[in-house]
């Protein structure tokens, strides 16, 4: 089947992915300011989930 | 994608997930309070920390802290002298009913400056007692926890399968979809997959870094059959020593061959962490990652001399590390809080499976990807 072109698709989970990668790494290879980019990091899925699951946008 | 193809993963996403789902369910709900060991643990005062002293105090004896110990439970061993690096000023003392059991008998924390005993955890008690033991064996022992290990194992084929899924699921749709105004099976299902592709990758390393943590007995058990025993084989023929030598000695033998290192804990004589004439001292690193690595010290325990010293082997630097990433202890609260979240929301990503699997319609695959070719290209006519 057609799958629709593959960019459109993955570009976002590729981007959370990535994000997330960072965010699960920093505070483990030190503390101050890679604490801060694990949290900002790991931030971004949780507000990705509350805002496409809770906002009223029509599709 | 040939829908054969598309088929094929669409049963391995199915049945991996309608097997572990509960077991996952389980994990999830019991680890939410767990990511808080430690806040609670004080909170009800199990676990207490040194006073602040107004004054510069000094040192209490080791020694004299381990008697302390053993005079508290005259039948029982001391099997480990634990360390902290966050609390300098405690010592913890963990014992069993015999050297080497596997169970705790007491588990004291010590003022490192008076020697004071300062709290005696309660052990097997509590709810907290109770979400661990659920979440790490059921009560199953070994068998429990390889059990569940082999749970997270389906779950990575689950969301593996899953991901494979995503891509022609959201032919048509635009990232983040929730098609609302249809029925509430659709609006469940695109739920599940943003909820799922969005988590992805941190459910994926919280699960596969739980299985790595399931098998931490036999990994350990193999260590100790190859390098321990390799670094006690000159002394395997003598007889243990009569008696146990000085605790603070040995721990500052250690520390003088690896100055650059801290303790982290130290095994004592005739426990299977350390062999039957040796403490082993459990040094660990001083930076946030380094810190999470061990390396064993070996002290004659009646000469106090470091007789052996060896970095521990990939599989238990892979052990070691995959912890931290499992229980999200090591970015500070709000890291923690994140976990909760992000725990919650994976909550939500397989009640939504369930949900989807209870309510699954008896239509053929092809039937129902015919359909949401047919429905989004109707979308697309609509639109231009």
């Amino acid at each position: 089947m057609k799958a629709g072109r593959p960019y459109r698709i993955w570009a976002a989970p590729l981007a959370l992915g990535l994000i997330s990668g960072i965010g699960l790494t920093a505070a483990l290879l030190g503390e101050g300011w890679l604490d801060i980019v694990s949290w900002t990091a790991l931030a971004v899925p949780v507000i990705c989930c509350a805002w496409y699951s809770f906002s009223d946008r029509v599709n | 994608m040939r829908i054969s193809t598309l088929r094929i993963w669409y049963q391995i996403h199915k049945w991996t997930s309608v097997i572990c789902t509960a077991f996952m369910l389980l994990l999830c709900i019991t680890g939410l309070p767990l990511i808080f060991h430690h806040e609670i643990d004080h909170a009800l005062g199990y676990s207490v920390d040194p006073p602040a002293l107004s004054s510069a105090a000094g040192r209490a004896d080791v020694d004299a802290i381990i008697a302390d110990a053993e005079a508290r439970r005259p039948g029982d061993a001391v099997q480990f002298l634990v360390a902290d690096p966050h609390q300098p000023n405690a010592w913890y003392v963990r014992m069993g009913e015999t050297i080497s059991n596997s169970d705790v008998s007491a588990f004291y924390t010590y003022d490192a400056r008076s020697g004071q005993l300062l709290g005696d955890y309660p052990l097997n008690q509590g709810f907290m007692a109770v979400m661990l033991r659920l979440h790490v064996d059921m009560y199953a022992g070994l068998a429990g926890t390889l059990f569940l290990g082999a749970m997270g194992m389906l779950l990575a084929a689950s969301l593996i399968s899953g991901v494979v899924l995503y891509g022609p699921y959201m032919g048509k749709l635009a990232f983040g979809s929730v098609r609302r105004q249809r029925s509430q099976r659709i609006r469940w299902l695109d739920l599940h997959n943003l909820l799922g592709i969005v988590t992805l990758v941190w459910f994926l390393v919280v699960g596969l870094t739980g299985v790595i943590n399931t098998l931490s007995i036999p990994i350990f058990g193999h260590w100790q059959s190859t390098q321990l025993a390799e670094m006690t084989a000159t002394h395997r023929d003598h007889p243990p020593p009569a008696q146990r030598g000085s605790a603070a000695a040995a721990v500052a033998a250690a520390q003088r061959a690896e100055p650059d290192m801290q303790l982290s804990f130290m095994a004592f004589p005739g426990n299977p962490f350390a062999g039957q004439h040796h403490y082993m001292a459990f040094m660990q690193g001083t930076t946030a990652l380094t810190a999470q690595v061990l390396k064993p010290v070996m002290v004659d325990a009646a000469s106090a001399e470091v007789t052996a010293s060896r970095n521990m082997p990939w599989y238990v630097t892979a052990l070691l590390l995959s912890q931290p990433l499992h229980f999200g202890d090591y970015g500070g609260l709000p890291l923690k809080i994140l976990w909760a979240l992000l725990t919650v929301i994976t909550i939500a990503v397989l009640g939504s499976g369930l949900y989807l699997w209870l309510k699954r319609r008896e239509t053929p695959i092809e039937e129902r990807l015919q359909k949401l070719r047919l429905q989004t290209a109707g979308v697309e006519a609509v639109r231009q």
